[in-house]
């Protein structure tokens, strides 16, 4: 499901609880300084994370394009949307120019600038998620979300789920080839065309996801499931040393930045 | 505890919540340890209730109205919680996916064992046990979700041995295997209890298995108990066997053959082909210098059926269906095909054969470009399909799937027969005469108006083609439609099969069947590994070994007893049915005395 | 083996044995639906957020938030969090509500006015929350195709529920 890159480099070393506290603190700082050049700095620190895991560029431009336009239009339509004396800085109340004859629709410079931080943050985000997600196997989340004591059925739940992904795919293709076998056609532009078109593939894999799951729930009560509440782990993270110097390195981190926010930077 | 029946079940009866009959009706049953117990009986006889109520599933998660006592190993099941009673017998369920939990093979059969507390190295120790018993030793790391079929129904009965039990109650284990994989499922269940002293109960269709392995049988019909005892006995009495609707084995209908015949095997039937031929050998040397008849002397082998003739003079007519060089690559690059070269023809009704994963669908699935080619070209009627939509193949060439839930959708029979008409244009009232009219023809038409969720698997089959027959295709492909249904359910099919192929339509059925495959086709593709390793007459099908082995393939045991008898005796092999054969062998005996 | 535990263990509290399982495998559904691409005017929609309104209908409303909540992350993840796990999670977050309401007006209303309100929600009052996050802009861009997209999804679940009701397995 999630997509892991396997290598050597010190993040990938790192056990996922201070990884997700460095997140943590991250998206925290994203949200918290509103000047662009900040959040300028934070995707600089992102894009480099991401360089020195060593993905692929390919990869990251994969991940990037279909958000592009996004970004666009939200630089855009912040300059718009934010008439000029809103900002605490002069020059950001400037009008760079009229979207409509008349002086009518401002373009206001520190709307833009807020637009960018908008941006920036978004890129940001995804960047240093799929840090997080790239450079962690999928079993260190669900050890973590048992660390952090998630109701023991849920992380069940989580665990199971994503075993029958598989499964429902191939349920997918069957119920699919299926229909087409019998004339049923997928592709036409009206919409209540193509809800009437999806439900031969809805109804049939609901009305055996509920047959699957009965028989999953027996299943699970011939293996014992819910016989304990003194249930063996079959694995248990441990924190390493260089573990514990991250997480001092990143409270440090917190405390310089909270330090500095304080003190006014990083606004408009 | 040791001197205590494995398995005692008094007096029960059991309704399920919304039904109006009971399921199980006056059971009585004891089990002793160490024994092997075949339940048998039709769809819906009550199988897999009996073994939910072993292990407590019924009362306690299925609720029902319950009567009577089932004690395992000295434990009331209506005091024990089921996840207590599965430390002494462990149930495996017919369907391999929704057992596994795991995404590795160790998780997957450590899961029983951590639900239970045992200490870590404890369930290592336990795992390694159960996958080596199952033959799954050196798996542990390897992903569940790339498991094939025969290995996910071992790593499921691997998963309840890890929590030690020692009853193993197994419904139909194998019935989506091809015939190798339904050989080592019971291997497994065999050394398991010679080597191991457990407890068996099996619930299966497979009469052949059933007849060699099992110590005891019992038989349900509607939920009350019909027949107890060994299973040649059983097997000998053709009248039972009729009557409790279970398949009867290849053996089974020699054994009433002969009997007719004059020919007395003894009371019981013989478990196995090798015993049937040792014992015919037997009474052959018993009866020499006997007079036999031997009127008829006519060379068998020219008999109507063989008609080797039309096979000549069919390939001058085009073929309706003309693969060429086809190959099929998937997306992770596994090479399903490997260069098919097939001419089908109208009127053919092919039998398509081979182990699991041979690429048996993935071949058919090109005819109406479900997938397409990823080398080669199809022609149908001499034209190429390429760039064809499936949805205006479907008019041409219909294919019925295994599972008919996954097209079933509508809330009314015919409604769902309607759907593929309305979309192929039909107006209101022609949609709804054609439906008629084929679910006449399937025999549904008293259904038209139920809900198809609430028909019987069997029924639920038969809509599925009907809505696939709607749109009236010259060819159709039907794959594994007898997977898991009982005998009756097996003949009505193929007798709907052969309705349609006497219609006009070109049947491409894929089955592991043998049986199908001698009685009901009269061509005969083998496939192996992405490849045609052969394409006959019935009767050759079963020649050449080395083609048998490269596809997973047992012949019936007719054609088993055939070989056996020709290395025995210089028998010599002869086409056709049961009936064919006893002739044959009467005649021979009478050659050789 | 401990024969004195309290018997009837396999029904007891909000996590049954069924409850898990179902929750489970729809949850599977809902992140495969992610992969039913449906073309239509303003781009394609996937069929991710069906699974959880039906479990919202058919099996209550808690059930319905976990099942529209977790099935979005994992339609999230197995596209790599498009737009940051941040913003997923405040998505999740989000459908889990919706899910909830639907019930409630699905249920105590009608059928169909819980299909109105839900596509109002998921579709207009969602992207709204976007826009301290993404401005303008981002509501912008995301208003049309998200309730065309809820539309269809919501749509198609209410369909499905009642036809599945009709055969008594819900
Ligand atoms: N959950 C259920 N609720 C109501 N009735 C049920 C339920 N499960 C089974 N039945 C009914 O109980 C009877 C016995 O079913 P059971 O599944 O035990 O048969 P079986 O012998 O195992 O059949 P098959 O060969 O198809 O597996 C059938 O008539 C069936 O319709
Ligand atoms: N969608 C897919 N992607 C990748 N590999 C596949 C896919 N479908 C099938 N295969 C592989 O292709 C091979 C042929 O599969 P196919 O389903 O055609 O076999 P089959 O002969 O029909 O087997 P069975 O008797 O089990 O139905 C198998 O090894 C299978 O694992
Ligand atoms: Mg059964
Ligand atoms: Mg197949």
């Amino acid at each position: 499901m999630l997509e892991y890159f396997p290598g050597s480099t010190l993040i990938h070393r790192l056990d996922v609880r201070p990884k997700v506290v460095a997140f943590c603190i991250l998206t925290v700082f994203l949200f918290f300084f509103v000047d662009p050049f900040y959040n300028l700095l934070f995707a600089c620190f992102a894009t480099f994370l991401m360089r020195y895991i060593r993905i692929p560029t390919e990869r990251v431009f994969k991940l990037l394009k279909p958000i592009l336009p996004i970004m666009v239009i939200i630089v855009f339509m912040s300059g718009f949307t934010y008439p000029a004396g809103s900002f605490e800085n002069q020059w950001a109340n400037k009008v760079m120019f009229y979207g409509w004859l008349g002086q009518k629709l401002p373009f206001v410079m520190g709307g833009m600038m807020f637009g960018i931080t908008l941006m920036l943050r978004i890129y940001s985000m995804v960047l240093i998620t799929s840090v997080l997600t790239f450079t962690t196997p999928l079993d260190q989340f669900i050890q973590l979300m048992r660390k952090l004591r998630f109701p023991q059925p849920l992380t069940f739940v989580i665990v199971t789920s994503i075993r029958f992904i598989p499964t429902m795919q191939k349920k997918v293709d069957q119920v699919f080839a299926a229909q087409r076998a019998r004339g049923a056609k997928f592709s036409q532009n009206n919409i209540f065309a193509q809800i009437y078109n999806y439900l031969p593939v809805m109804v049939p894999l609901i009305v055996d996801s509920l047959r699957m799951s009965e028989q999953l729930a027996i299943s699970m009560l011939n293996r014992g499931y819910g016989a304990s509440a003194h249930w063996t782990a079959l694995k248990e993270m441990k924190m390493k040393r260089i573990d514990y110097w991250a997480m001092v390195a990143f409270g440090c981190c917190f405390a310089v930045l909270v330090y500095l926010r304080w003190n006014g930077y990083g606004s408009l | 505890m040791q001197d205590q029946p494995a398995v005692k079940v008094e007096q029960l009866t059991y309704t399920y919540d919304k039904a109006q009959a009971p399921s199980l009706d006056q059971i009585q049953l004891e089990i002793r340890r160490g024994s092997f117990i075949a339940v048998m009986g039709e769809t819906g006889a009550g199988k897999t209730s009996l073994l939910m109520t072993l292990n407590g599933l019924i009362p306690q998660f299925l609720e029902g109205e319950f009567h009577g006592e089932v004690t395992i190993a000295g434990y009331s099941t209506q005091q024990v919680p089921v996840q207590n009673l599965i430390q002494e017998i462990g149930l495996v369920l017919q369907d391999p996916d929704t057992q596994i939990f795991g995404l590795t093979v160790w998780e997957d059969a450590a899961f029983g064992p951590s639900n239970l507390g045992v200490p870590l190295d404890e369930i290592h120790r336990r795992v390694d046990t159960a996958l080596e018993r199952v033959g799954l030793a050196h798996f542990h790391e390897r992903s569940t979700e790339f498991l094939s079929g025969g290995e996910k129904q071992r790593l499921a009965v691997a998963g309840v041995l890890a929590i030690g039990p020692s009853i193993l109650a197994l419904d139909e284990p194998t019935s989506e295997l091809d015939p190798e994989g339904k050989d080592a499922i019971f291997e497994i269940v065999d050394s398991l209890k010679h080597e191991h002293g457990m407890t068996i109960i099996l619930a299966e269709h497979e009469s052949e298995r059933v007849l060699a392995h099992a110590d005891a049988v019992v038989v349900l019909q509607e939920g009350k108990i019909v027949w107890r005892g060994e299973p040649q006995m059983l097997f000998a009495d053709e009248e039972s066997v009729r009557r409790f609707q279970l398949r009867p084995p290849g053996i089974a209908t020699l054994f009433w053959e002969f009997r007719k015949q004059g020919i007395g095997l003894g009371d019981a039937c013989p478990r196995t082909v090798q015993e049937m031929a040792a014992r015919l050998l037997a009474n052959e040397q018993k009866e020499q210098g006997r007079a036999v008849d031997r009127e008829g002397h006519e060379p068998f082998l020219a008999a109507a059926q063989f008609d080797a003739a039309a096979v000549g003079e069919r390939r001058d007519e085009a073929p309706i269906l003309s693969i060429n060089n086809l190959t099929h690559t998937y997306h992770n690059g596994h090479q399903a095909l490997k260069g098919i070269d097939l001419d089908v023809y109208a009127g053919d009704y092919i039998a398509i054969i081979g182990q699991n994963g041979a690429g048996k669908s993935t071949l058919c699935k090109h005819f109406n470009r479900l997938l397409t080619p990823t080398g080669g070209s199809i022609l149908f009627q001499g034209e190429s399909i390429a760039g064809k939509d499936t949805a205006d193949l479907a008019r041409h060439i219909g294919y019925v799937f295994q599972n008919p839930d996954h097209q079933i959708f509508s809330a009314s029979v015919l409604e769902e027969v309607m759907y593929g008409l309305r979309i192929q244009g039909f107006s209101e009232s022609e949609q709804k005469e054609k439906a008629l009219e084929v679910l006449a023809f399937v025999g549904l038409d008293a259904y038209s108006e139920r809900h198809p969720f609430s028909l019987g698997k069997g029924l639920r089959q038969r809509l599925a083609v009907a809505t696939i027959l709607a749109l009236e295709p010259q060819i159709l492909i039907i794959d594994e439609p007898t997977t898991g249904q009982d005998w009756r359910g097996t003949q009505s099919m193929l007798e709907l099969i052969g309705k349609l192929h006497e219609r006009g339509h070109t049947i491409i059925l894929i089955t592991h069947n043998m049986q199908i495959v001698t009685e009901h086709a009269k061509r005969v593709l083998i496939m192996g590994q992405g490849r045609i390793l052969k394409d006959c007459k019935p009767w050759h099908a079963f020649e050449d070994p080395a083609i048998l082995k490269a596809a997973n393939i047992k012949p019936t045991q007719l054609v088993q007893l055939e070989s056996e008898l020709a290395a025995m005796s210089g028998f010599v092999p002869q086409p056709g049915g049961e009936r064919a054969l006893v002739k044959a062998i009467v005649k021979g005996m009478g050659r050789d005395a | 083996m401990n024969v004195n535990q309290k018997m009837p263990s396999v029904k007891k509290g909000f996590w049954t044995p069924r409850r898990v399982a179902r929750l489970a495998i729809v949850i599977a559904l809902s992140a495969v639906g992610g992969f039913i691409k449906i073309p239509s005017p303003t781009g394609t929609v996937a069929l991710d957020s069906a699974p959880g309104f039906f479990a919202a209908v058919a099996f209550g409303p808690i059930d319905g938030a976990i099942v529209g909540g977790v099935g979005h992350l994992f339609t999230a993840a197995t596209t790599g969090f498009p737009m940051g796990l941040p913003l997923h999670l405040f998505v999740a977050l989000q459908q889990a509500v919706w899910a909830i309401l639907f019930w409630l007006v699905a249920r105590k209303v009608n059928l169909w006015v819980g299909v109105i309100a839900a596509v109002i929600c998921n579709g207009v009052i969602a992207p709204a929350l976007f826009i301290p996050i993404g401005g303008v802009g981002l509501f912008l861009s995301l208003l049309l195709p998200l309730t065309v997209g809820s539309a269809i999804n919501i749509i198609i679940s209410a369909i499905a529920y009642k036809i599945v009701k009709k055969s008594n397995m819900v």
